[in-house]
Protein backbone atom coordinates (compact mmCIF):
# COMPACT_ATOMS: atom_id res chain seq x y z
CA UNK A 1 0.00 0.00 0.00
CA UNK A 2 1.42 3.10 -1.14
CA UNK A 3 2.69 5.66 1.94
CA UNK A 4 0.61 8.98 1.98
CA UNK A 5 2.83 12.31 3.52
CA UNK A 6 -0.25 14.54 5.45
CA UNK A 7 1.26 17.82 5.37
CA UNK A 8 0.10 20.70 7.86
CA UNK A 9 1.51 23.99 8.42
CA UNK A 10 0.76 26.15 11.64
CA UNK A 11 0.83 29.58 13.19
CA UNK A 12 -0.77 30.05 16.87
CA UNK A 13 -3.89 27.68 16.74
CA UNK A 14 -2.52 25.09 19.31
CA UNK A 15 -5.85 23.62 20.22
CA UNK A 16 -7.15 23.64 16.59
CA UNK A 17 -3.82 21.61 15.86
CA UNK A 18 -4.63 19.03 18.52
CA UNK A 19 -7.86 18.95 17.61
CA UNK A 20 -6.58 18.17 13.54
CA UNK A 21 -4.04 15.82 14.74
CA UNK A 22 -6.54 13.75 16.82
CA UNK A 23 -9.29 13.74 13.93
CA UNK A 24 -5.79 12.24 11.98
CA UNK A 25 -5.75 9.33 14.16
CA UNK A 26 -9.14 8.28 12.80
CA UNK A 27 -8.20 8.09 9.20
CA UNK A 28 -8.78 4.70 7.76
CA UNK A 29 -5.65 4.44 5.66
CA UNK A 30 -2.93 2.58 7.43
CA UNK A 31 -0.21 3.62 5.40
CA UNK A 32 0.69 7.42 6.57
CA UNK A 33 3.10 10.07 7.58
CA UNK A 34 2.27 13.28 9.44
CA UNK A 35 4.64 15.98 8.69
CA UNK A 36 3.71 19.60 11.03
CA UNK A 37 5.69 22.33 9.85
CA UNK A 38 5.36 25.38 12.79
CA UNK A 39 6.09 29.01 11.37
CA UNK A 40 7.41 30.07 14.76
CA UNK A 41 4.47 29.67 16.89
CA UNK A 42 4.88 31.28 20.25
CA UNK A 43 1.60 30.06 21.84
CA UNK A 44 3.03 26.50 22.69
CA UNK A 45 1.97 24.40 19.66
CA UNK A 46 5.35 22.97 18.72
CA UNK A 47 5.48 21.51 22.59
CA UNK A 48 1.96 20.27 22.38
CA UNK A 49 2.74 18.00 19.32
CA UNK A 50 6.14 16.64 21.10
CA UNK A 51 4.58 15.75 23.83
CA UNK A 52 0.97 14.70 22.83
CA UNK A 53 1.91 13.32 19.06
CA UNK A 54 5.27 12.25 19.27
CA UNK A 55 4.60 10.05 16.02
CA UNK A 56 3.98 13.19 14.06
CA UNK A 57 7.53 14.63 12.23
CA UNK A 58 7.73 18.54 13.77
CA UNK A 59 9.52 20.82 11.14
CA UNK A 60 10.16 23.90 13.13
CA UNK A 61 10.74 27.69 11.25
CA UNK A 62 12.76 30.44 13.04
CA UNK A 63 10.37 33.45 12.24
CA UNK A 64 7.08 33.14 10.20
CA UNK A 65 7.81 32.44 6.71
CA UNK A 66 4.36 31.89 4.94
CA UNK A 67 3.44 29.55 2.52
CA UNK A 68 7.17 28.82 1.71
CA UNK A 69 7.36 26.86 5.10
CA UNK A 70 4.79 24.16 3.54
CA UNK A 71 7.71 23.74 0.23
CA UNK A 72 9.81 22.31 3.21
CA UNK A 73 7.50 19.91 4.38
CA UNK A 74 6.75 18.90 0.90
CA UNK A 75 10.13 18.28 -0.06
CA UNK A 76 10.51 16.47 3.33
CA UNK A 77 7.72 13.95 2.31
CA UNK A 78 8.31 10.79 1.64
CA UNK A 79 5.24 9.54 0.27
CA UNK A 80 3.83 8.87 -3.12
CA UNK A 81 1.03 10.84 -2.46
CA UNK A 82 0.90 13.74 -0.51
CA UNK A 83 -2.17 15.74 1.69
CA UNK A 84 -2.19 19.11 2.26
CA UNK A 85 -4.58 20.42 4.87
CA UNK A 86 -4.56 23.80 7.10
CA UNK A 87 -3.79 23.66 10.75
CA UNK A 88 -7.82 23.68 11.10
CA UNK A 89 -8.85 21.24 8.85
CA UNK A 90 -8.77 17.36 8.89
CA UNK A 91 -9.70 14.76 6.40
CA UNK A 92 -12.89 12.48 6.95
CA UNK A 93 -11.92 9.18 8.07
CA UNK A 94 -12.22 7.83 4.74
CA UNK A 95 -11.40 10.56 2.30
CA UNK A 96 -7.28 9.51 2.10
CA UNK A 97 -8.21 5.78 1.33
CA UNK A 98 -10.80 7.30 -1.64
CA UNK A 99 -8.71 9.50 -2.23
CA UNK A 100 -5.63 6.93 -2.90
CA UNK A 101 -8.52 4.77 -5.37
CA UNK A 102 -8.99 7.62 -7.67
CA UNK A 103 -5.38 8.38 -8.33
CA UNK A 104 -4.89 4.22 -8.63
CA UNK A 105 -7.64 3.79 -11.11
CA UNK A 106 -6.74 7.57 -13.01
CA UNK A 107 -3.45 8.34 -14.31
CA UNK A 108 -3.92 11.44 -15.70
CA UNK A 109 -5.10 12.33 -12.53
CA UNK A 110 -2.75 15.29 -10.74
CA UNK A 111 -5.01 16.47 -7.85
CA UNK A 112 -8.05 15.13 -6.02
CA UNK A 113 -9.72 18.26 -4.66
CA UNK A 114 -11.54 17.27 -1.28
CA UNK A 115 -15.17 18.85 -0.60
CA UNK A 116 -13.97 20.98 1.87
CA UNK A 117 -16.94 21.50 3.99
CA UNK A 118 -17.99 23.65 6.91
CA UNK A 119 -16.70 21.58 10.07
CA UNK A 120 -19.72 22.98 12.70
CA UNK A 121 -22.51 22.49 10.35
CA UNK A 122 -21.85 20.51 7.50
CA UNK A 123 -22.96 17.20 9.51
CA UNK A 124 -26.18 18.38 10.60
CA UNK A 125 -27.27 19.26 7.18
CA UNK A 126 -26.20 16.92 4.73
CA UNK A 127 -27.01 13.21 3.94
CA UNK A 128 -24.18 11.45 2.66
CA UNK A 129 -25.72 8.59 1.17
CA UNK A 130 -23.85 6.07 -0.61
CA UNK A 131 -22.02 7.67 -3.52
CA UNK A 132 -20.96 5.83 -6.82
CA UNK A 133 -17.03 6.36 -6.52
CA UNK A 134 -17.13 5.83 -10.24
CA UNK A 135 -19.62 9.29 -10.11
CA UNK A 136 -18.08 11.09 -7.56
CA UNK A 137 -16.26 13.88 -9.71
CA UNK A 138 -17.70 17.24 -9.71
CA UNK A 139 -16.29 19.13 -12.74
CA UNK A 140 -18.01 21.22 -15.54
CA UNK A 141 -17.44 19.68 -19.23
CA UNK A 142 -16.39 23.62 -20.35
CA UNK A 143 -13.47 24.66 -18.25
CA UNK A 144 -11.26 23.69 -15.73
CA UNK A 145 -11.08 24.03 -11.63
CA UNK A 146 -8.59 24.77 -9.42
CA UNK A 147 -7.99 23.46 -5.77
CA UNK A 148 -8.98 24.43 -1.83
CA UNK A 149 -5.49 24.19 -0.38
CA UNK A 150 -7.49 23.33 2.99
CA UNK A 151 -7.74 19.74 2.16
CA UNK A 152 -6.43 18.22 -1.42
CA UNK A 153 -4.21 14.84 -2.34
CA UNK A 154 -1.46 15.63 -4.95
CA UNK A 155 0.33 13.30 -6.94
CA UNK A 156 4.39 14.04 -4.79
CA UNK A 157 6.43 13.77 -8.42
CA UNK A 158 3.63 15.73 -10.22
CA UNK A 159 3.91 18.52 -7.37
CA UNK A 160 7.17 18.47 -7.39
CA UNK A 161 7.94 19.35 -10.60
CA UNK A 162 5.64 21.98 -11.14
CA UNK A 163 8.01 23.45 -8.23
CA UNK A 164 5.57 23.49 -5.08
CA UNK A 165 3.65 26.77 -3.69
CA UNK A 166 5.28 29.64 -4.80
CA UNK A 167 6.79 30.93 -1.83
CA UNK A 168 7.18 34.69 -3.27
CA UNK A 169 2.92 34.56 -2.72
CA UNK A 170 3.43 34.06 1.12
CA UNK A 171 -0.52 33.93 1.37
CA UNK A 172 -3.56 33.02 -0.58
CA UNK A 173 -3.58 32.24 -4.50
CA UNK A 174 -1.12 29.67 -3.89
CA UNK A 175 -3.47 26.85 -5.20
CA UNK A 176 -4.40 28.63 -8.16
CA UNK A 177 -0.83 29.27 -8.57
CA UNK A 178 -0.28 25.52 -8.81
CA UNK A 179 -3.54 24.56 -10.85
CA UNK A 180 -2.18 26.56 -13.77
CA UNK A 181 0.78 24.17 -13.53
CA UNK A 182 -0.34 21.16 -13.50
CA UNK A 183 -2.86 21.54 -15.79
CA UNK A 184 -0.36 22.52 -18.09
CA UNK A 185 1.86 20.03 -17.57
CA UNK A 186 -1.46 16.90 -18.60
CA UNK A 187 -2.71 16.40 -15.59
CA UNK A 188 -6.00 17.15 -14.53
CA UNK A 189 -7.63 18.39 -10.78
CA UNK A 190 -11.18 17.24 -9.75
CA UNK A 191 -12.99 17.72 -7.09
CA UNK A 192 -14.98 14.52 -5.68
CA UNK A 193 -18.16 14.65 -3.42
CA UNK A 194 -17.15 11.45 -1.47
CA UNK A 195 -13.55 13.11 -0.90
CA UNK A 196 -14.69 15.22 2.43
CA UNK A 197 -12.06 17.47 3.83
CA UNK A 198 -13.61 19.55 7.24
CA UNK A 199 -12.56 23.26 7.39
CA UNK A 200 -13.64 25.21 10.63
CA UNK A 201 -14.31 28.35 8.51
CA UNK A 202 -14.36 31.00 10.61
CA UNK A 203 -14.30 34.51 8.86
CA UNK A 204 -14.43 36.70 11.47
CA UNK A 205 -11.44 35.33 12.60
CA UNK A 206 -9.72 36.92 9.66
CA UNK A 207 -7.97 40.16 10.03
CA UNK A 208 -9.56 42.91 7.41
CA UNK A 209 -6.36 43.71 5.23
CA UNK A 210 -4.73 40.67 4.29
CA UNK A 211 -6.96 38.76 2.40
CA UNK A 212 -7.89 41.84 0.21
CA UNK A 213 -3.99 42.50 0.21
CA UNK A 214 -2.65 39.15 -0.79
CA UNK A 215 -5.21 37.84 -3.01
CA UNK A 216 -5.18 41.01 -5.20
CA UNK A 217 -1.30 41.58 -5.46
CA UNK A 218 -0.98 37.82 -6.04
CA UNK A 219 -3.54 37.76 -8.80
CA UNK A 220 -1.24 40.14 -10.87
CA UNK A 221 1.73 38.08 -10.27
CA UNK A 222 -0.74 35.01 -10.90
CA UNK A 223 -1.32 36.55 -14.61
CA UNK A 224 2.53 37.87 -15.30
CA UNK A 225 3.45 34.16 -14.30
CA UNK A 226 1.02 31.85 -16.34
CA UNK A 227 -0.57 33.56 -18.65
CA UNK A 228 0.22 34.86 -22.50
CA UNK A 229 1.07 37.99 -23.60
CA UNK A 230 -1.68 38.74 -25.38
CA UNK A 231 -3.55 37.58 -21.69
CA UNK A 232 -1.43 39.68 -19.43
CA UNK A 233 -1.95 42.87 -21.05
CA UNK A 234 -5.87 42.36 -21.03
CA UNK A 235 -6.10 40.86 -17.50
CA UNK A 236 -3.29 43.67 -15.80
CA UNK A 237 -5.94 46.06 -17.37
CA UNK A 238 -8.75 44.04 -16.12
CA UNK A 239 -7.52 44.00 -12.86
CA UNK A 240 -6.04 47.41 -12.50
CA UNK A 241 -9.69 48.81 -12.92
CA UNK A 242 -11.40 46.69 -10.70
CA UNK A 243 -8.68 47.84 -8.47
CA UNK A 244 -10.06 51.56 -8.71
CA UNK A 245 -13.38 50.41 -8.95
CA UNK A 246 -13.31 48.13 -5.49
CA UNK A 247 -11.00 51.14 -3.75
CA UNK A 248 -14.20 53.34 -4.37
CA UNK A 249 -16.76 51.16 -4.20
CA UNK A 250 -15.88 49.88 -0.63
CA UNK A 251 -13.71 52.98 0.35
CA UNK A 252 -10.43 51.35 0.91
CA UNK A 253 -6.93 51.69 -0.20
CA UNK A 254 -6.05 48.37 0.16
CA UNK A 255 -6.51 47.61 -3.28
CA UNK A 256 -4.75 50.57 -4.82
CA UNK A 257 -1.57 49.17 -2.00
CA UNK A 258 -2.08 45.74 -3.45
CA UNK A 259 -1.67 47.01 -6.97
CA UNK A 260 1.76 49.07 -6.43
CA UNK A 261 2.91 46.31 -4.25
CA UNK A 262 2.64 44.36 -7.18
CA UNK A 263 4.41 46.13 -9.43
CA UNK A 264 7.11 47.18 -6.82
CA UNK A 265 7.65 43.71 -6.03
CA UNK A 266 8.04 42.37 -9.47
CA UNK A 267 11.77 41.42 -8.66
CA UNK A 268 10.35 38.60 -6.70
CA UNK A 269 8.72 36.58 -9.52
CA UNK A 270 12.31 36.87 -11.53
CA UNK A 271 12.84 34.03 -13.60
CA UNK A 272 9.42 32.43 -13.08
CA UNK A 273 7.37 33.22 -15.92
CA UNK A 274 6.14 30.08 -17.52
CA UNK A 275 3.12 30.90 -20.00
CA UNK A 276 0.65 28.53 -19.61
CA UNK A 277 -0.66 26.90 -22.98
CA UNK A 278 -3.85 29.26 -24.08
CA UNK A 279 -6.20 26.22 -24.18
CA UNK A 280 -5.20 25.71 -20.31
CA UNK A 281 -5.22 29.85 -19.95
CA UNK A 282 -8.45 29.99 -21.18
CA UNK A 283 -10.43 27.42 -20.00
CA UNK A 284 -9.01 27.63 -15.74
CA UNK A 285 -11.84 29.14 -13.76
CA UNK A 286 -9.84 32.36 -12.06
CA UNK A 287 -12.46 33.75 -9.48
CA UNK A 288 -10.82 37.34 -10.24
CA UNK A 289 -14.09 39.04 -8.97
CA UNK A 290 -13.78 37.13 -5.74
CA UNK A 291 -10.75 38.54 -4.87
CA UNK A 292 -12.34 41.97 -4.30
CA UNK A 293 -14.73 40.95 -1.72
CA UNK A 294 -12.90 40.06 1.11
CA UNK A 295 -12.32 43.43 2.78
CA UNK A 296 -14.91 43.94 5.41
CA UNK B 1 -56.12 30.86 -0.59
CA UNK B 2 -52.95 30.28 -1.96
CA UNK B 3 -52.19 26.80 -1.37
CA UNK B 4 -49.05 26.50 -3.49
CA UNK B 5 -46.35 25.79 -0.70
CA UNK B 6 -43.84 28.47 -0.93
CA UNK B 7 -40.64 28.66 -2.91
CA UNK B 8 -37.04 29.88 -2.47
CA UNK B 9 -33.71 29.76 -4.52
CA UNK B 10 -30.47 30.43 -3.28
CA UNK B 11 -28.42 31.60 -5.71
CA UNK B 12 -24.38 29.85 -4.65
CA UNK B 13 -22.29 33.03 -4.98
CA UNK B 14 -20.33 31.83 -1.77
CA UNK B 15 -18.22 28.52 -0.65
CA UNK B 16 -19.46 25.85 -0.13
CA UNK B 17 -18.37 26.23 3.52
CA UNK B 18 -19.69 29.25 3.91
CA UNK B 19 -23.52 27.85 2.80
CA UNK B 20 -23.05 25.19 4.88
CA UNK B 21 -23.41 27.67 7.59
CA UNK B 22 -25.98 30.30 6.10
CA UNK B 23 -27.96 26.85 5.38
CA UNK B 24 -29.34 26.60 9.24
CA UNK B 25 -29.95 30.36 9.65
CA UNK B 26 -32.12 30.01 5.97
CA UNK B 27 -34.06 27.24 7.69
CA UNK B 28 -34.63 28.42 10.34
CA UNK B 29 -36.45 31.79 9.14
CA UNK B 30 -38.03 30.21 5.97
CA UNK B 31 -38.94 26.97 7.40
CA UNK B 32 -42.19 26.24 5.74
CA UNK B 33 -40.37 26.69 1.97
CA UNK B 34 -39.35 24.66 -0.50
CA UNK B 35 -35.60 25.54 -1.10
CA UNK B 36 -34.20 24.99 -4.71
CA UNK B 37 -30.27 26.02 -5.39
CA UNK B 38 -28.62 27.61 -8.23
CA UNK B 39 -24.96 26.40 -8.60
CA UNK B 40 -22.25 26.53 -11.58
CA UNK B 41 -21.59 23.52 -12.95
CA UNK B 42 -18.82 22.05 -10.83
CA UNK B 43 -21.01 22.69 -7.91
CA UNK B 44 -24.18 20.54 -8.68
CA UNK B 45 -22.40 17.24 -6.88
CA UNK B 46 -21.52 18.80 -4.33
CA UNK B 47 -24.82 20.38 -3.88
CA UNK B 48 -26.92 17.16 -4.08
CA UNK B 49 -26.03 16.14 -0.97
CA UNK B 50 -27.87 18.91 0.71
CA UNK B 51 -30.76 17.16 2.51
CA UNK B 52 -32.78 20.13 2.37
CA UNK B 53 -32.64 21.68 -1.26
CA UNK B 54 -35.32 20.13 -3.58
CA UNK B 55 -34.25 21.15 -6.96
CA UNK B 56 -30.86 22.52 -8.13
CA UNK B 57 -30.78 24.23 -11.27
CA UNK B 58 -27.28 24.73 -13.42
CA UNK B 59 -25.72 27.98 -14.07
CA UNK B 60 -24.36 27.16 -17.66
CA UNK B 61 -21.41 29.86 -17.57
CA UNK B 62 -17.90 29.90 -16.51
CA UNK B 63 -17.84 33.50 -15.05
CA UNK B 64 -19.56 34.83 -12.64
CA UNK B 65 -23.28 35.37 -12.52
CA UNK B 66 -24.29 38.38 -14.57
CA UNK B 67 -27.77 39.56 -15.16
CA UNK B 68 -27.18 39.05 -18.87
CA UNK B 69 -26.34 35.91 -18.89
CA UNK B 70 -29.91 33.92 -18.49
CA UNK B 71 -30.95 30.62 -17.20
CA UNK B 72 -33.79 29.29 -19.32
CA UNK B 73 -35.15 27.10 -16.86
CA UNK B 74 -35.55 29.52 -14.32
CA UNK B 75 -37.51 32.28 -16.73
CA UNK B 76 -40.58 29.65 -16.32
CA UNK B 77 -40.28 29.43 -12.31
CA UNK B 78 -41.78 31.99 -9.95
CA UNK B 79 -40.27 32.42 -6.48
CA UNK B 80 -41.32 34.13 -2.92
CA UNK B 81 -37.70 34.55 -1.93
CA UNK B 82 -34.56 34.67 -3.83
CA UNK B 83 -31.26 34.77 -1.72
CA UNK B 84 -27.98 36.37 -2.55
CA UNK B 85 -25.43 34.57 -0.28
CA UNK B 86 -22.21 37.17 0.47
CA UNK B 87 -18.61 36.52 1.40
CA UNK B 88 -18.42 39.75 3.81
CA UNK B 89 -20.61 41.84 5.87
CA UNK B 90 -22.86 44.26 3.86
CA UNK B 91 -22.66 42.82 0.01
CA UNK B 92 -19.90 45.11 -1.50
CA UNK B 93 -18.54 43.89 -4.51
CA UNK B 94 -21.78 41.82 -4.93
CA UNK B 95 -23.56 43.81 -7.11
CA UNK B 96 -23.35 41.55 -10.48
CA UNK B 97 -24.93 38.71 -8.27
CA UNK B 98 -27.80 41.23 -6.80
CA UNK B 99 -28.45 42.66 -10.27
CA UNK B 100 -28.77 38.81 -11.74
CA UNK B 101 -30.48 37.89 -8.42
CA UNK B 102 -33.82 40.56 -9.72
CA UNK B 103 -33.93 38.83 -13.21
CA UNK B 104 -35.57 36.26 -11.47
CA UNK B 105 -39.21 36.64 -10.34
CA UNK B 106 -40.32 36.87 -7.09
CA UNK B 107 -41.99 38.71 -4.17
CA UNK B 108 -38.85 39.33 -2.13
CA UNK B 109 -35.01 39.42 -2.67
CA UNK B 110 -32.92 38.87 0.49
CA UNK B 111 -29.05 38.86 1.44
CA UNK B 112 -27.46 36.14 3.21
CA UNK B 113 -24.09 37.60 4.34
CA UNK B 114 -20.82 35.77 6.21
CA UNK B 115 -22.52 35.40 9.44
CA UNK B 116 -25.78 34.68 8.32
CA UNK B 117 -27.81 37.50 8.86
CA UNK B 118 -30.99 38.07 6.25
CA UNK B 119 -31.21 41.59 4.89
CA UNK B 120 -34.26 42.56 2.31
CA UNK B 121 -33.21 44.64 -0.51
CA UNK B 122 -35.67 45.84 -3.79
CA UNK B 123 -35.46 46.30 -7.24
CA UNK B 124 -35.56 49.98 -6.40
CA UNK B 125 -32.69 49.70 -4.07
CA UNK B 126 -30.61 47.99 -6.60
CA UNK B 127 -31.27 50.51 -9.22
CA UNK B 128 -30.13 53.34 -7.22
CA UNK B 129 -27.18 51.42 -6.48
CA UNK B 130 -26.46 50.57 -10.33
CA UNK B 131 -26.96 53.98 -10.80
CA UNK B 132 -23.77 54.71 -8.19
CA UNK B 133 -21.86 52.10 -9.57
CA UNK B 134 -22.04 53.22 -13.09
CA UNK B 135 -20.60 56.43 -12.18
CA UNK B 136 -17.84 54.82 -10.44
CA UNK B 137 -17.38 52.40 -13.43
CA UNK B 138 -16.90 56.04 -15.53
CA UNK B 139 -14.46 56.84 -13.16
CA UNK B 140 -12.23 53.91 -12.59
CA UNK B 141 -12.68 53.52 -16.51
CA UNK B 142 -11.17 57.03 -16.97
CA UNK B 143 -8.30 56.26 -14.30
CA UNK B 144 -7.55 53.02 -16.07
CA UNK B 145 -7.16 54.42 -19.38
CA UNK B 146 -4.61 57.46 -17.31
CA UNK B 147 -2.62 54.27 -15.70
CA UNK B 148 -2.69 51.68 -17.81
CA UNK B 149 -0.30 53.01 -20.20
CA UNK B 150 2.35 53.77 -17.16
CA UNK B 151 1.86 50.36 -15.60
CA UNK B 152 2.07 48.55 -19.11
CA UNK B 153 5.18 50.58 -20.00
CA UNK B 154 6.35 49.10 -16.29
CA UNK B 155 5.46 45.87 -17.19
CA UNK B 156 7.39 45.82 -20.36
CA UNK B 157 10.65 47.11 -18.60
CA UNK B 158 10.23 44.41 -15.93
CA UNK B 159 8.82 41.62 -18.24
CA UNK B 160 12.34 40.60 -19.00
CA UNK B 161 12.86 40.80 -14.93
CA UNK B 162 10.50 38.22 -14.49
CA UNK B 163 11.33 35.75 -18.10
CA UNK B 164 10.49 32.45 -18.64
CA UNK B 165 11.52 29.55 -16.50
CA UNK B 166 14.44 27.22 -18.72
Amino acid sequence: MKLVSVVMLCWQRKDDVRESLTQLKQTTYPNLEVIVVDNASTDGTCEMIECDFPEVRLIKMFKNIGIEAYNIGFANAKGEYIVIIDDDSFPAPQAISRMVQKFESNHKLGVVAFDVRNFYHYDEIVIEEDIDPHASAATAPHYYMGFNGAGVGIKSDVFKRVGYYPEEFFLYNNEMDVAFKIWNSGYTIEFHSDVISYHKYSPQNRTSWRAPFYYTRNAYWLVWKNMPVRLVVRYTIVLLYKCLYASMEQQTLIYIKAAMSAFWGMNRIKGKREPVHHEVASKLRVPFDTFFTFFR
Amino acid sequence: MDARPKKALIIRSASFQQLDKNLPEILKNLSEYQLDLLTHEHGVRLAEKYAQIDKIFIYPYRASFHRKSRVKELEKESYDAVIVLVTNLTGAGFLNVIQFATTIRSREYLLCNLVSRLTPFTRRIVAIDQFKSSVLKLIAALGTIVMAPLFLIGLLIGMPVIRIKK
